[in-house]
């Protein structure tokens, strides 16, 4: 289980993140959604060990990896996509995929001894393009070898920063179904940042809230839906 | 999982090695038929070229596969030579050319083979203590850090006069080496190389030169990588200083100073540092190109007129060349791809 305790961060005299704290267990699909500069993308940066919190703890199953870069997060089992597409653009998809794959052969081997990279590539459709360049793919081909590159590190928790930006309410819907079947057949807990409030209610089973660095609200998704803080947030006023 | 299969590793180790040998086929076509001419003065210029793809493909294995230029190559060339040199030069002769030399090696002489073997130790050894060091650093700051090796090591040279006397020639080195011979280590090289380049740990290792914090948050340990690289890449290079000295006979630490280390990267960046065939294709380019243009500069005969000699012409041509292939393609002519990516793609696995 993944848990963040009392997490700060401060840039500059700005606190990006003010004592966050949040659970997210295995097998299980947590949105964190808030409106732009929230703190939801630093909050991921913590967690995956790419940012240094000034306080506060990340701990999974007990031991704590905040701080300790992302090279200990990433040995823990802690796997990440970028808001920003951070492909290996010059490698082919195989090659993308395999990076992770090395690491987790030496590493973590327990969590990729049954991952077959032929068959996962069948199931986010880019076994056809499984030679060419990273960069060759569409921007919805990225998307999904991103999240494919990150599961190859056999990851106890997956974090997906706006797995679904750029893409069309087709493609959100055929996404939103990938990822369920990640749960279901990895069973790692999954972490979704999106802006697109639809995707992440219809895809989550609990969703966390952040405005201004802080947690606003947490809950199943029909609480979320009905939080008065949430619906001021994104509507501007209390129904 | 659903998936009950092990993980199964993607073979490259038969691509690596057939790839490798397409690689070396042009150099080794080049040089057939200049041995077939039976010219010396050929033959040594080809050479020459061979002694340069190991160096460029040595280069390659650093700067390709790591990122970032390295100025401190020729450095490990100059150590392979000097070592063996030092080591296997006849006592008699040692008494007349470094009498003084220090740890009593004026009086040991090793034969080649153990002269060889002794030599890519000091320069794995050479190589882990200065690659501790750079390795650690990226971007400018690593370039400027190879940059100084590459001048420290010269002021050794040059100034502890009892070893490697100065700057005056090391002469007397067993001369054995032949160009089929040498033909042998290059290719050895390339396919060493190759293999590097496709393993598990050289695709880590150039997926960090593309994105080192998505390669760190893949947990690939970049410091290691380089370093094997560093290691490997000054082995590589130091075996092109071997096979000059052991062909040469004589060697001066001026060799294989600035003039060369530009020469050599110039020649990995035109035909494309980011691929071991970019390596060949460069030194065959710029090696022909410079004889061509050296025969223009001594004033020769065309068609009954009598042209007027142009020294520096060579210098002048390779600088504009090198221009030109950088505004034209500036990843290199051969840019990411292998001779065998070109000639037969990698298909794509089927369902």
């Amino acid at each position: 289980m993944l848990e963040v305790r009392g997490i700060g961060k401060q840039f500059g005299g700005v606190s990006a993140l003010r004592d966050v704290s949040l659970e997210c267990r295995k097998g299980e699909i947590r949105g964190l959604i808030g409106p732009n500069g929230a703190g939801k993308s630093s909050l991921i940066n913590v967690i995956s060990g790419v940012l240094t919190p000034d306080k506060g703890a990340v701990a999974l199953d007990g031991r704590n990896v905040a701080g300790k870069g992302p090279e200990v997060a990433a040995r823990a089992g802690i796997a990440r996509t970028f808001q920003n597409l951070r492909l290996f653009a010059n490698l082919s998809v195989a090659q993308n995929i395999e990076v992770a794959l090395t690491s987790a052969r030496a590493l973590r081997p327990d969590a990729v001894r049954g991952f077959d990279l032929h068959a996962e590539m069948v199931a986010f459709s880019l076994i056809a393009r499984s030679e060419d360049a990273a960069r060759t793919l569409s921007y919805g081909d990225q998307r999904r070898l991103e999240i494919l590159r990150a599961l190859a590190l056999g990851p106890s928790v997956l974090l997906l920063d706006e797995p679904a930006a750029g893409m069309n309410d087709v493609e959100s819907a055929a996404l939103a179904e990938l990822i369920r079947g990640i749960r279901d057949r990895f069973g790692c807990a999954i972490i979704v940042i999106d802006h697109d409030l639809h995707f992440i209610m219809k895809l989550s089973e609990r969703i966390t809230v952040m405005d201004m660095g802080a947690v606003i609200a947490e809950g199943p998704v029909d609480a979320i839906r009905r939080d008065p803080k949430v619906i001021e947030i994104y509507l501007g006023s209390t129904p | 999982m659903t998936s009950t299969n092990q993980s199964r590793r993607r073979p490259f180790l038969r691509r690596a090695v057939l790839g490798g040998l397409m690689t070396a086929l042009p150099m080794l076509l080049v040089c057939i038929a200049i041995i077939a001419t039976g010219e010396q003065w050929m033959v040594r210029l080809a050479y020459a070229g061979v002694v340069a793809v190991v160096v460029v493909v040595g280069l390659q294995i650093q700067m390709g596969n790591s990122g970032g230029v390295s100025f401190s190559h020729t450095v490990f060339v100059a150590i392979g030579a000097y070592a063996v040199a030092i080591l296997s030069v006849p006592v008699q002769m040692k008494k007349l050319i470094i009498p003084n030399a220090p740890f009593g090696l004026a009086d040991l002489s090793l034969s080649p083979a153990a002269a060889v073997l002794v030599a890519l130790l000091i320069v794995a050894v050479l190589a882990v203590i200065t690659g501790l060091v750079i390795v650690r650093v990226s971007g400018i700051a690593a370039d400027i850090l190879t940059l100084c090796l590459q001048i420290i090591a010269h002021s050794v040279f040059m100034y502890w006069t009892s070893l490697f006397r100065g700057s005056q020639a090391f002469f007397g080195i067993p001369q054995f080496m032949t160009l089929p011979a040498a033909l042998a280590v290059a290719m050895a090289v390339i396919i060493g190389a190759r293999i590097f380049r496709d393993s598990p740990w050289g695709v880590q290792l150039r997926a960090s030169s593309e994105n080192l914090l998505a390669a760190r948050c893949f947990a690939v340990n970049v410091t290691r990588l380089r370093l094997l690289a560093w290691i490997l890449s000054a082995l590589a290079c130091s075996i092109g200083g071997m096979i000059f000295a052991f062909y040469i006979g004589t060697i001066n630490a001026q060799s294989f100073y600035f003039p060369y280390v530009f020469l050599t990267v110039a020649m990995l960046i035109l035909g494309g540092m980011n691929s071991v065939s970019g390596a060949v294709v460069g030194v065959l380019i710029i090696s022909i190109g410079i004889e061509l243009i050296r025969n223009l500069e001594n004033g020769p005969v065309l068609f009954g007129i009598e042209l007027p000699t142009l020294y520096g012409l060579s210098g002048l041509a390779l600088g504009a060349v090198i221009i030109l292939g950088m505004v034209l393609r500036p990843a290199g002519i051969m840019g990411t791809r292998e001779f065998d990516d070109i000639l037969f793609p990698r298909r794509p696995e089927t369902e």
